[in-house]
């Protein structure tokens, strides 16, 4: 009976240090298709010349789905489009209209920590309308860790 | 293209299709995931506990009704709360809302921001009131508007014809079990997590009128309080939740209210009246709150991007049919790990006792992990969604009313910060835990003979219990996709 006890307290640690490589791998890359946070340019330049996004057929050049960013930053979104869109910064509530051929500028403080979607409202494509949460089509996530 | 590469494609395929942005029933979680420090310490801190709790906690037998409360309508701070009037108030107030809700899924904006039904009934009734009925009491029982329009029916009814009654003569006295209410849990746990259309205020709207129906129905076939016993889904569930809180409502002897101020979770401990289809039930409460949290992590989609090829034969609805597959399999997974656990704490315990006693006897104690974790997964989003209802109240059906000032308020999303909310989170599930050995073990003492038999049938509640708390808290480390 002892060593079914014994047996049980093992099961429980091994089963603790499953979770944490499990953890750490979702750091990685690759999960699907978001590029690692490490290819984004510092913190520095985002305050400077703001990170440019360049939005083509419903998603992000270069497949990046998070851009990620510090609390208390200002933040400047260049954005561009292939064709005329809304963009909407949830939580933010930010909209800004993106033209072909002209850089659309979202500066912002990045406030409040979180993670935000950001959505594109100009492409009206009525066979894909409405499922849950807003049926809008997210072009990338907005993080901003404290 | 490798099987790996296409697997991946068909990830990113489901991950960002428009269909899937739904994650739980309505409106947007803006949490970041926990970080790993502190996941790891919420993990480290159950272990600890839990084995500390092992040998600290109680351990003498307990007697099943000895824990200390005092009645809180008998002070003068809290005496008014049970006044005819103000209850009267309070559920007019819950029929005006279950009216106003219908009446906006109805005729109201299409536009799920601009109605107060998808908010009223996600953020505000689903976890809103989880949250109350869990910590502060069983509010429901007070509120639920399909049982007080039925009594309010049966007094017309009996004004109409003295004498007379909407509830059967003789009330249902055959024991069904809560069968009835975990068929129409299921069909509400599909609504909120499968179901792609939960949001569209008209589809709500047309889903809480076939549940009314339903209800009444069973109400007045069965008699009222049968059916609230047996049938009414909410009532069971928010019944469970109502358990762990702080508070209990009853009837004292001289037929008296009595609202009674207790110590949490000992609601949980009383198991009399505990049936199969009742372990069903809670089992299928516990699964499907963890199944909403696991839809929002990158497993999942890997998942369900398998589950979708092997049902893509079916065409167009073959993501419903993976979705709703694997809605079916989680609570029957999570019944067949109880049921294991319990054939193992029946073998090392050497109780005389069945298994099915074993999981009657014990499934209670899982539900404080079950409200840690839902206090966990929900708490920035009921605090920053749940704002929606203050402009939402003012204008409710989305047609430019503004009846109370509040229409222009727009939603603050700086109120809980993401540190509040890590903490808030980490804590709430390892109390839930600690609640939830603490809850074992006393059940442990009172049905097995002696103390060093109920100690061993605890070994194996504890790893269950040490697991369940792990999924919880690696859930809500995870990081979130769809939106």
């Amino acid at each position: 009976m002892k060593y079914i006890c014994k047996a049980f307290f093992v099961f429980t640690l091994v089963a603790l240090f499953q979770a944490m490589p499990a953890q750490s791998a979702d750091k990685g890359p690759g999960k699907h298709g978001e590029k690692p946070a490490t290819k984004e340019p510092s913190t520095k330049d985002k305050a400077m010349g703001g990170i440019t996004l360049k939005i083509a057929g419903g998603k992000i050049k270069g497949n990046k789905k998070v851009v990620r960013v510090k609390q208390g930053d200002k933040v400047r979104l260049n954005l561009m489009a292939d064709k005329t869109t809304e963009v909407h910064l949830h939580g933010y509530d930010i909209e800004k209209t993106v033209s072909p051929g002209r850089v659309a500028v979202m500066t912002f403080r990045a406030r409040v920590a979180g993670r935000f979607p950001v959505t594109e409202h100009g492409s009206h494509s009525h066979g894909q309308k409405k499922s849950g949460g807003h049926g809008e089509k997210v072009l990338f996530y907005l993080e901003v860790h404290p | 293209m490798n099987p790996y590469t296409r697997g991946l494609g068909l990830v990113a395929l489901i991950a960002f299709s428009p269909a899937s942005v739904s994650a739980h029933g309505f409106g947007q979680r803006y949490d970041l995931p926990v970080p790993l420090g502190l996941f790891m310490l919420g993990a480290g801190a159950s272990v600890v506990l839990s084995f500390l709790g092992m040998g600290l906690f109680v351990r003498k037998k307990q007697d099943s009704a000895g824990y200390p409360s005092c009645n809180l309508l008998a002070s003068p701070l809290f005496a008014w709360m049970g006044s005819k009037v103000f209850l009267l108030l309070i559920r007019a107030l819950s029929v005006i809302l279950f009216c106003v809700t219908l009446a906006a899924g109805i005729w109201g904006s299409e536009n799920p921001d601009k109605n107060i039904a998808p908010t009223m009934v996600w953020i505000i009734w689903w976890v809103g009131l989880a949250y109350v009925c869990a910590l502060a009491g069983n509010l429901w029982s007070l509120v639920n508007p399909w049982s007080i329009i039925f009594s309010w029916a049966e007094a017309l009814y009996r004004k109409i014809r003295p004498g007379g009654s909407l509830s059967p003569e003789q009330p249902f006295t055959e024991s069904p079990g809560v069968w009835p209410a975990v068929g129409l849990f299921l069909w509400f746990a599909w609504a909120e997590i499968v179901w792609p259309h939960n949001d569209l205020p008209l589809n709500l709207a047309v889903a809480a009128l076939g549940y009314s129906i339903i209800t009444w129905t069973g109400m007045f076939l069965y008699g009222k309080e049968a059916w609230l016993r047996r049938g009414e889904a909410f009532s069971i569930i928010f019944g469970v939740m109502g358990r762990f809180s702080i508070t209990e409502a009853r009837v004292s002897g001289n037929g008296r209210n009595e609202w009674r101020l207790r110590p949490p979770a000992v609601g949980l401990l009383n198991t009399d009246g505990m049936s199969n289809s009742m372990v069903v039930l809670v089992v299928l409460m516990l699964a499907t709150v963890s199944f909403d949290g696991f839809t929002e992590t990158p497993l999942w989609h890997l998942f369900r991007a398998w589950m979708y090829e092997g049902v893509i034969w079916v065409g167009r609805d073959a993501l419903l049919v993976a979705d709703t597959i694997a809605l079916i399999a989680a609570p029957m997974l999570f019944l067949g790990v109880y049921y294991l656990f319990c054939i193992l704490m029946r073998a090392m315990s050497g109780s005389a006792l069945s298994t099915g006693e074993f999981a009657r006897l014990f499934v209670l104690s899982l539900v404080p992990i079950a409200i840690g974790y839902h206090v966990a997964h929900y708490f920035s989003f009921l605090f920053i969604q749940g704002q929606r209802i203050i402009p939402l109240l003012s204008d409710p059906l989305g047609i430019g009313w503004n009846l109370w000032g509040t229409a222009a308020y727009k939603v603050d999303i700086g109120v809980v910060g993401a540190r509040t909310t890590w903490y808030a989170s980490i804590a709430a599930i390892v109390i839930g835990h600690i609640c939830a050995v603490y809850l074992a073990h006393v059940t442990a003492l009172r049905a097995l003979d002696n103390r060093f038999a109920a100690v061993r049938s605890q070994y194996p509640m504890l790893v269950l219990m040490v697991g369940y708390t792990m999924v919880s808290l690696w859930i809500i480390a995870q990081p979130i996709t769809g939106g």
